[in-house]
């Protein structure tokens, strides 16, 4: 028996213990206080100062292509320098979202159909969304596409309610190329290093490259070549006014042409 | 409706079992997956399949007294194998860290002839859980029933990164232990 045939097995265990495991711990302290908060605090500036004079012009920057790592683990790693905003400039609807996380949190059961810490809305169309946000350097793309889906999702600290990061997805159908435009917004209370990974196990290349935008701005594109099902990614990475937008593109060797056209249709938007 | 009547009409081929078991348990079992596979429309996916696996398996299986444990597990293989299979969800990867820190737990990895059946297998994993104090039980299937991290299992406890990582350490060759001093061989 290999070890992925052992996690699976671990479904043999008693239920009483899985829902046991899944019950809220009674104790609760907090860990990063004092003086530790304060050395966490500072490291966190000397990396985002590190990285920020790193940045090309678009606001991510290619860390690592990487093959083979922890010997099977393939895909890259870029950083962005996004910008923290405060939480007091979103929209009062968004704030409330606060309230209920800590809700979600304190009355968890294994039964409960969100993780703690995350809130999620999908029935918004993409306007009604960016308005219940409420966040004036957020940009809409103006996109001539119909939107096949939407979703809204808020995460935070389950304990406080503190809100970290507010993700907006919009999926798209082109014929057999199926796109995801995302807007990833950090609050102040987004404490880690901030960093894009995409890795497989499968045996996939990567290629970056630079394309500028006619607002002035520098869309980083990573490539990828197919996987074993035939399909190809595309992904289109900036930052606009603090926000971090993606362009997550999935198409077959037929639809190279059409991919790229609706790729660079998204990034000449900003 | 109570877990037995929906099995009835399971046992009835009525396909209103599968409307009635969502009705009940839905909204548990997505939070499941997608607590595995991390992304809402894969997640639904893997919901949708666990209740046709369901269908197929009800008869002969007859769970009465634990159809969510039931469907729990079919939507925790569903959603494994989707992270396994599906590059573009990034979950390979952690899966497959899962899997190694598991063939730590083998006396013996890969050895086909020493299989355990599901049934000596289940009473080893229980009988080994039934030894570890709570703390220590829970912080263990966090890991590798839910596929939390190990921040995520931190941040849950209340205790350091360093000490969930030392925790499960110690556990893996715990149970190593267990099964090699019980006799048994995976």
């Amino acid at each position: 028996m290999k070890g992925n045939e052992f996690l699976n097995k671990m479904e043999l265990v008693d239920p009483a213990y899985i829902e046991a495991a899944d019950a809220a711990p009674t104790m609760k302290k907090k860990l990063w206080t004092g003086w530790r908060a304060a050395v966490a605090a500072c490291l966190c500036l000397v990396l985002l100062a590190g990285t920020a004079a790193a940045v090309s012009g678009g606001g991510t920057w290619l860390v690592e292509i990487f093959s083979g790592r922890g010997g099977d683990e393939t895909g890259y790693e870029l950083g962005a320098n996004i910008e923290k905003f405060p939480v007091s400039g979103l929209s009062k609807n968004l704030q409330m979202i606060s309230e209920a996380i800590v809700y979600q949190y304190e009355t968890t059961t294994i039964y409960s159909s969100w993780a703690p810490g995350h809130w999620m809305e999908r029935n918004f169309s993409a306007d009604e969304a960016w308005a219940f946000i409420g966040l004036s350097s957020l940009q809409k793309p103006d996109w001539d596409l119909e939107e096949w889906y939407n979703e809204l999702d808020v995460f935070g600290d389950a304990d406080t309610g503190r809100i970290e990061q507010i993700l907006i997805s919009t999926g798209y159908q082109v014929n057999d190329v199926r796109l995801e435009a995302r807007a990833e917004i950090f609050t102040e209370n987004f404490d880690d290093e901030m960093r894009i990974r995409w890795i497989t196990e499968k045996d996939i290349s990567f290629t970056e490259t630079i394309r500028p935008t006619p607002g002035g701005n520098f869309c980083q594109i990573i490539a990828s070549s197919a996987n074993e099902r035939g399909y190809l990614m595309l992904d289109g990475y900036l930052v606009e006014n603090g926000v971090l937008y993606n362009l997550h593109i999935s198409y077959q060797e037929q639809d190279a042409a059409r991919a790229e056209e609706l790729l660079h249709q998204w990034a000449d938007m900003f | 409706m109570e877990d037995g009547q929906i099995i009835d009409l399971f046992l009835a081929r009525d396909e209103t079992a599968i409307q009635r078991a969502a009705e009940k348990y839905g909204l548990r079992l997505r939070a499941l997956a997608l607590h595995i596979v991390q992304e809402p429309q894969t997640a639904e996916e893997c919901e949708n399949d666990a209740y046709l696996a369901a269908w197929n398996a009800i008869p002969p299986h007859e769970p009465r007294d634990y159809l969510y444990a039931f469907l729990a597990r079919i939507v925790r293989n569903i959603a494994l194998n989707r992270c396994r299979d599906q590059s573009r969800l990034k979950r390979g990867a952690f899966v497959a860290e899962l899997s190694r820190e598991m063939e730590e737990c083998l006396p013996a990895p890969d050895d086909l002839e020493s299989r355990l059946n599901d049934m000596v297998l289940q009473e080893a994993l229980n009988g080994f859980l039934g030894t570890l104090g709570e703390e220590k039980r829970n912080i263990f299937l966090r890991r590798y029933w839910y596929l939390d991290s190990v921040a995520e299992i931190a941040k849950r406890f209340c205790i350091s990164q360093s000490k969930v990582k030392t925790t499960l350490f110690r556990v893996r060759n715990q149970l190593r232990k267990y099964l090699e001093k019980e006799g048994y061989t995976l």
